[in-house]
């Protein structure tokens, strides 16, 4: 399965700045609830999906639901719970597929403000989601936060690779989901990259610390308020979806 | 939007995140936070520990588990101390202002958990290093009054109470600066060394543990306090109050079995140092700081010395270090004395040999306590484009540049703005009949031209073959012409230290500056190929160098035997060049006059010294004679009076026959259509960041991709890039500035011009003269300009993230190369006149 093409624009656009004072929304907001967006269709398609469309259909909606919540208007007489996007995001598709007008006039909505939505990678996907029983919003939570965790280390995985350091993050990788149980072992390692076991223990750290900072940073675009309070508890309710 | 139970959890899609599991990286994230409670506008472990007065960003009130001022006083023994307020929250503890009662005086008081203790087998030791620093009797060093109890719960410190901010509180607010740096380590080291001979390792060296005074002293704190760093214990949850980051450990520290000595504080030092120069930390794989800031490349030894993993690589003394620090940069300051030396006996300037002390600007540096801004000693270059913006910026360009619909400006801010018929002139010196204004006139053909001083036999300097060579110890100059002052160049050409990569460097107006010190401007080739302009400035601390960074030569350029080497003044302004590729205009109004040398390099050679005087005439013509216009644009094409060697034409290279390329070539999905790249890759080329230059790709897209390679022109150190791409469903292409921050900028679009699946059509980004071209099949397709123009340097590449099939990916180097020349090389220049106006 190819991984997802990372949107263009740096995700360091905030979801706050899509809630102004007085509900107003201006073009710089929409840019930046435009490039989220881009980020986190595929939860959304998936969500759609699971709800009983078509492929065909999905795609229409998926594409017809983010024209609409990206239109001028459309965000200040929305939810005033926007606390967080996930959230915010299902809600708001809820609403639309329950409302049969504007399904059906999904399809006429031109411009495809979507500039990373790929039909057929994300019902490649899609077909090979976990099985039935998940409802489309358990499916929904689920990708979402999977998607959180996969743009994360795709960045990581930049850095690093951008410094040429690619083969160093490979080993270390596995680093990142150990837990106190399951120790790395290091000696391994460092044989396999020719370094110290010392001199592993530190990258293993410091990739650590690097991901906590990426995982945080990517966190709080999502969030109104991001406090490391509110990022800690995103991530907390992140970490019961998977 | 309820989030099921654990009975509800789905099986793992196998893969998606490389065989991790979802759960242990949520996990990743949230137990390496430091339980603190961290004040509410930042996500910042590394809260700093204020020590002096208040502060906006401040917590009012304390924590809930901290005691109130008054508590404090109960718990701490009776009647000692009075506390007065609550100053902040820190790693370790929580500081207090208060005032010891008998003594009426002002001290801090920290206060610290007790059950740390028994997590850390803390307490006995603290007490004995507290013992310890109660010793420490240093300028430099916060002094402790006094130890104990406070109550069951917390052990107490009393220290003496700094009246200034951390530097922490500095570097985050980006007033940090090189010249800063300078002054400050050395006392950092100095106080180090002396924790060091009385045997007390510091072990938490960082930014929030240094202060500074209001008279600009550092105080360091926080002695002694043991940090041993356990990579499992740092993932478990934490009790009470948390270590803090432990971005300047060193490795040793994370190694239960290791012992640490004091020089873990070397490896911290060389951290901080890092951070004070770049304002970032060195995470992860870290570039040398010199890559990263506009700082010196000496910087770049000592901190990677410092930050050795093996503490026998590093340095043994903090004294080391600041020996290091303080010689930043060491041969330019001997050279300037025995310049001063030289140039003594035949013309009779008043200069102060040795620097004496006055009441320096150095204090203000420190008025950020008040508030005040930082005024930054580097920043002397003046401004004069209006598009541009930053300190350190010269005036640019090897080519037109498009200032936003302004007339050619005067370059002194001071005159009023006048065309070229009518700029000022010079005025006019004695030396009128040996140096005639405006004519090149050659020195020292014959040994016998040589000063007397110059031709004994252990000089310095020796002719040999009609080279006059640099050799043996001494570092003299060769003093150009004594009588030419103001307005004057100097030109030789010169071939290196083959062994050390050394270059002669030019001199010019050394003399004294405003405040009566010994000053020049210098022109410098370093051996890591960096030019830089630099003004001497002497200091009560020493001298120092703010210098502007030109750019960086590359070895294809220095593989030229010989190269010609030219710095002059005329008025406020300077002009240097370098060979064929580098010349800068800059300005700056401090040394109005002074004599001109040519410094010593090594074992450097020169030959054909020439100098020309330029007194008396009108300054636009004396910069023309320069060979720049008064933009500081070249105007010395190819062909130009000044070339000693032809320049080649710039030719294609071959992206993937480069060595790292070839690696990711040889891992790359192959056809008969070309190379598939693999996903989530993209390729920057090796090749030297260039000024001007273009990618060239052919390639052709499968069908049904759904997008399309995208060419780049990244700036090295960011993240940042222009980027052409193409949207297939969209049907258009555009060109996008994207830097971290800020929304995609958006410069240029085209609809309907995407080639057709599986057709193989070439792509091309030039950037030339602060605008990009993009071209299809050779046709222009967009053109923009440039909107952030400082930035001068460029890494080619393109991203591979996509279904393109590419068989040719090509550079073109055009730094050197005129507008003209370059835009006709790229069959632009025709197609050009259609697109302006867009």
């Amino acid at each position: 399965m190819q991984s997802q093409v990372l949107p263009r624009t740096f995700q360091t656009t905030r979801w706050s700045l899509v809630k102004r004072a007085n509900g107003d929304i201006d073009a710089e907001a929409v840019q930046a609830l435009a490039a989220l967006c881009d980020s986190y269709w595929y939860p959304i398609y998936a969500y759609i999906r699971r709800s009983g469309h078509t492929a065909h259909d999905a795609e229409d909606l998926t594409q017809g639901f983010f024209a609409k919540l990206l239109e001028k208007g459309t965000l200040a007489h929305a939810d005033p719970a926007k606390g967080r996007l996930r959230n915010f995001l299902l809600t708001c598709v809820r609403n639309f597929l329950h409302n049969e007008h504007e399904r059906a006039s999904a399809e006429r909505r031109g411009a495809h403000l979507l500039t990373s939505f790929d039909q057929a990678w994300a019902e490649e996907r899609f077909a090979s989601e976990p099985a039935d029983e998940l409802s489309p919003d358990r499916l929904y939570q689920r990708r979402w936060a999977l998607t959180l965790l996969e743009f994360t280390l795709q960045v990581l995985e930049q850095e690093y690779s951008a410094d040429g350091k690619r083969e160093l993050f490979a080993a270390l990788r596995p680093c990142l989901g150990f837990s106190k149980d399951r120790a790395p072992n290091y000696a391994v390692i460092a044989a396999q990259l020719g370094s110290t076991e010392v001199a592993v223990r530190t990258q293993v750290f410091r990739l650590r610390q690097r991901w906590r900072e990426i995982l945080f940073q990517q966190v709080s675009l999502t969030l109104d308020d991001p406090t490391s309070d509110e990022i800690k508890g995103e991530l907390a309710e992140l970490l019961e979806c998977v | 939007m309820s989030t099921s139970g654990p009975d509800d959890s789905p099986p793992q899609t196998p893969d998606e995140l490389g065989g991790l599991d979802p759960k242990d990286l949520f996990n990743a994230g949230l137990e390496t936070m430091p339980p603190v409670t961290l004040p509410p506008q930042s996500a910042d472990p590394d809260a700093t520990i204020p020590v002096a007065g208040p502060r906006p960003s401040q917590p009012s009130a304390p924590q809930v588990e901290l005691p109130l001022p008054e508590e404090l006083t109960q718990l701490l023994p009776s009647d000692a101390y009075q506390v007065e307020s609550f100053l902040g929250q820190g790693g370790m503890g929580a500081v207090y202002k208060g005032t010891q009662v008998r003594l009426k005086r002002p001290v801090a008081i920290k206060i610290m958990r007790r059950d740390l203790g028994k997590d850390y087998d803390f307490e006995a030791r603290f007490e004995r290093e507290a013992q310890a620093m109660a010793k420490l009797n240093h300028p430099n060093i916060v002094s402790v009054i006094d130890f104990g109890e406070a109550g069951p719960n917390y052990l107490y410190i009393v220290m003496e109470l700094i009246d200034g901010a951390d530097m922490m509180d500095v570097i985050r607010t980006g007033r940090m600066t090189q010249e800063m740096a300078l002054t400050l380590l050395p006392q950092i080291c100095d106080a180090l060394q002396f924790a060091h001979d009385h045997g007390i390792v510091h072990r938490d060296i960082k930014p929030s543990n240094i202060m500074l005074t209001r008279d600009g002293r550092i105080k360091m704190a926080d002695f002694g306090l043991a940090k041993r760093y356990d990579v499992e214990s740092s993932f478990r949850t934490q009790t009470g109050t948390g270590m803090g980051t432990p971005d300047y450990a060193a490795p040793e520290q994370f190694d239960p079995n290791a012992p640490i000595d004091h020089r873990a504080d070397i490896y911290a030092l060389g951290v901080m140092i890092y951070q004070m120069i770049t304002g970032q930390l060195p995470r992860g794989v870290w570039k040398p700081p010199s890559q990263r800031a506009e700082v010196a490349p000496q910087w770049d030894d000592i901190v990677s010395r410092a930050m050795q993993s093996d503490p026998s690589d590093r340095y043994q003394q903090a004294s080391e270090v600041k020996t290091d620090v303080s010689s930043i940069p060491l041969a330019e300051s001997r050279r300037s004395r025995q310049t001063a030396e030289v140039a003594a006996p035949t013309a009779p300037q008043p200069r102060a040999l040795a620097s004496t002390p006055t009441k320096s600007r150095i204090p203000l540096i420190f008025g950020l306590i008040v508030g005040a801004v930082v005024i930054a000693i580097g920043a002397f270059f003046v401004l004069k484009k209006p598009a541009q913006s930053g300190p350190l910026t010269p005036v640019s360009g090897t080519s037109n540049t498009k200032a936003p619909a302004a007339p050619p400006q005067v370059v002194t801010s001071a005159k009023p703005a006048a065309a070229v018929s009518t700029s000022p002139s010079l005025p006019v010196s004695k030396s009128s009949t040996q140096f005639p204004p405006g004519q090149w006139v050659k020195r020292f053909t014959k040994p016998e031209d040589l000063p007397a001083n110059l031709r004994k036999p252990d000089s310095g300097v020796k002719f040999e073959d009609g080279w006059l060579r640099f050799v043996g110890k001494s570092s003299n100059s060769i003093g150009v012409a004594p009588e030419l002052q103001k307005n004057y160049a100097i030109r030789c050409r010169f071939k290196r230290d083959t062994v050390t990569g050394h270059s002669p460097g030019l001199v010019v107006r050394h003399g004294m500056d405003d405040g009566g010190q010994d000053s020049y401007y210098g022109f410098d080739l370093s051996p890591k190929k960096e030019l830089l302009i630099k003004r001497k400035q002497s200091g009560p601390q020493g001298d120092s160098f703010p210098h502007s960074f030109i750019g960086k030569a590359t070895e294809a350029e220095l593989a030229q035997s010989e190269e010609v080497i030219e710095f002059g003044a005329v008025g406020d302004h300077l002009v240097a060049r370098l060979g064929r590729s580098f010349v800068k205009l800059v300005s700056d109004p401090h040394l109005h006059q002074g004599t001109g040398s040519i410094t010593r390099g090594g074992a450097s050679a020169i030959r054909d010294i020439e100098v020309i005087n330029l007194d008396g005439l009108p300054e636009a013509e004396a910069l023309r004679l320069l060979g720049v216009d008064e933009q500081g644009n070249d105007l010395r094409g190819k062909t130009g009076a000044a070339a000693t060697s032809a320049t080649p034409t710039p030719v294609w290279r071959d992206a993937l026959a480069e060595a790292p390329l070839k690696k990711v070539i040889a891992t790359a999905n192959h056809t008969d259509k070309g190379y598939l790249l693999p996903p989530g890759n993209h390729w920057e080329f090796p090749a030297q960041p260039v000024r001007a230059g273009a990618i060239r790709v052919l390639a052709a897209t499968e069908a049904g991709s759904p997008n399309h390679l995208s060419l780049n022109f990244g700036l090295p150190g960011t993240r940042d890039h222009y980027q052409v791409f193409f949207r297939r469903k969209l049907n258009e292409c555009g060109l996008s500035y994207l830097k971290e921050g800020l929304p995609e900028r958006r410069l240029a679009l085209k609809k309907g011009v995407t080639p057709a699946d599986g057709e193989p059509h070439e792509l091309l980004l030039a950037r030339i003269a602060d605008q990009f071209y993009f071209l299809l099949n050779g046709e222009v397709i967009l053109q923009a300009a440039e909107p952030d123009p400082t930035a001068r340097y460029l890494t080619l590449n393109c991203f591979g993230d996509t279904h393109a099939r590419v068989q040719k990916v090509e550079y073109l180097n055009l730094d050197g190369v005129s507008e003209t020349e370059a835009l006709r090389l790229l069959g632009v220049d025709e197609q050009r006149n259609d697109l302006r106006g867009k």
